[in-house]
């Protein structure tokens, strides 16, 4: 059976589906009252998967020059809030893709606990490094449905994607986890 | 077993990634135009135009007689 990707299309209201046609008509105005209504929910949902301030704010500011660049392609009868949230994820996925971790893992990593003389915080700096070297797909899909607890429903509209293929990509993620830790001696 | 290892995970990364703050240090608008000024195109020609352009420049260098027919049209 194959899943299919669903999305649900918020109809704007009256007033928000003319603030959008005036958008699209390459009002400014209209843009920056946009811009003020969603600033703040675009940057939290990509600070949730970046997790750093700066990198949020570029990509929050990004997210919105993509959105205006292609104004004239948006259906002002569509949710704008699930348009950004889509140009939103992949964006932050790529810049995911981009910041590697500083370190490769060392296989003895276990053994250099000289370094972390607290145990708690041994596990955690291990866990974030593991974490971190996760393919950019699978850090989101985990912070998301994990961390943020985001319903799969949610998380499969932000990344375009099928509900099966969040759980899917969530299960890996977790497999993945798994075995780097239990190879880095955290048993999880 | 296998449920109180996932749940270890999500405990573990819960730990291991600071809770993010969902709202940004500054108004970003102002940010937002500077950029719209600074990346304006620089001119509003489509690029089927340019396209059009370039296609006229081979066929003109490829078959010089066609300049003839081309002032003729213009």
């Amino acid at each position: 059976m194959i899943a299919v990707a669903t999305e649900t299309r918020t109809q704007p209201s009256t007033g928000e589906s003319e603030l959008l046609r005036q958008f699209t008509a390459d009002d400014l105005g209209a843009f920056e009252t946009l811009f003020r209504q969603h600033q703040a929910q675009v940057y939290g949902w990509i600070i949730r998967l970046v997790r750093d301030a700066d990198a949020a704010e570029d990509l929050t500011l990004e997210t919105f020059w993509r959105i205006y660049r292609v104004r004239e392609r948006f259906d002002a009868e569509r949710s704008f809030e699930a348009w950004a949230r889509r140009i939103a994820t992949n964006l932050a996925i790529d810049h995911l893709k981009r910041v590697r971790p500083m370190e490769s893992l060392p296989a003895d990593c276990a053994r250099a606990e000289e370094v972390d003389r607290d145990m708690q915080e041994h596990v955690r700096r291990q866990t974030e490094r593991v974490f971190r070297q996760l393919p950019a797909g699978y850090q989101a899909v985990a912070t998301l449905a994990l961390v943020e607890e985001q319903s799969y429903e949610e998380i499969s509209q932000a990344l375009g994607i099928s509900v099966g293929a969040v759980k899917s990509r969530v299960f890996r993620a977790v497999r993945l986890l798994r075995k780097q830790l239990k190879r880095l001696g955290v048993e999880p | 077993m296998k449920e109180a290892s996932d749940a270890r995970i999500k405990e573990l990364l819960q730990q291991a990634l600071p809770p993010a703050n969902a709202q940004p240090r500054r108004d970003l608008w102002p940010e937002m135009l500077r950029r719209l000024d600074q990346r304006a195109p620089a001119s509003a020609v489509p690029w089927f135009d340019w396209a059009l352009l370039a296609l006229v420049a081979i066929c003109v260098l490829a078959f010089p007689h066609s300049i003839t027919v081309l002032l003729y049209y213009l």
